[in-house]
């Protein structure tokens, strides 16, 4: 298994950095150029939310690969209300039967805090998303198959 | 490659807008602007298509996919006969523009075309 773990204190001056590290550790590990910009993408999205939510400017990233399964988890501490808009994204993204259909209906939102990126994560990306709170920290957690396993 | 950077020019009867770097969630601002500028030079010039070459733009955080979106529904809102066409040029060198690209395309496909650069 590989594995990559980034542990903040992370800004959003980071986030496009560990995109483009992300990226470039993984076209040595993942035989597919469009598996590698999911990833990356996958990354950078949560990445994006969870120091966008953090309360104390801090999120940890974690990437695993085993076989053909890819792993992508943030944590990061919140408030419960911005949890519950992105909780709600979450579930609605989960009970949709198209991901697709439910991110074009965020895109049409102006609402959505936090939420296109997750409709990005879920519709693009092709990751299944689940999101749990343990306290005050959030963990998203996305997953997905690999087109070409490693 | 750096930060976002924007040209936008007439061309003939059609608006040209290039794009370029990478458009991170804090070059949201700088992206409204330059597609202010870009909608305004369409309309006064009755322009009939406007060119977002993007083919320079490494990656698209989607706080700018969602001012793409917001500009795609002003151009939906303008009366049919002031409506232009927004083409979208894109190379599939940054894989991620044929999924945003293609989203973005399913969210306005009465004013949005996609032209892909022929893989190399």
């Amino acid at each position: 298994m590989n594995e990559l773990k980034i542990v903040g204190p992370l800004t959003n001056d980071d986030v496009a950095d560990v995109r483009r590290f992300v990226e470039k550790v993984h076209q040595r590990h993942v035989q597919s150029i469009d598996d590698v910009s999911r990833v990356s993408m996958t990354a950078h999205e949560l990445l994006d939310n969870a120091i966008k939510f953090s309360v104390d400017g801090s999120a940890t990233l974690n990437i695993a690969i085993e076989s053909n399964n890819v792993h992508i988890t943030t944590r990061n501490r919140a408030r419960s209300t911005d949890v519950d808009g992105l909780k709600k994204i979450a579930d609605g993204l989960k009970a949709s039967p198209d991901p697709m259909v439910y991110y074009l209906e965020l895109m049409g939102r102006g609402d959505v805090r936090g939420g296109l990126g997750l409709g990005r994560v879920a519709a693009e990306g092709e990751m299944d998303l689940e999101l749990t709170l343990d306290g005050d920290v959030v963990e998203v957690h996305a997953r997905s198959i690999l087109v070409k396993p490693q | 490659m750096g930060t976002l950077s924007t040209i936008s020019r007439q061309d003939g009867d059609a608006v040209l807008l290039v794009c370029s770097g990478s458009a991170e969630s804090e070059s949201a601002d700088a992206l409204h602007r330059a597609l202010e500028t870009t909608h305004t030079t369409a309309v006064e010039g009755s322009a009939r298509t406007v060119i977002a070459d993007l083919r320079g733009l490494e990656f698209a955080a989607s706080s700018c996919l969602k001012v793409f979106v917001s500009w795609l529904q002003r151009v939906q809102k303008l009366e049919t006969a002031a409506r232009y066409k927004v083409v979208f040029r894109s190379t599939p060198q940054y894989s991620w523009q044929r999924r945003s690209l293609g989203a973005l395309a399913a969210f306005a496909g009465d004013i949005v075309e996609i032209r892909a650069e022929a893989s190399s």
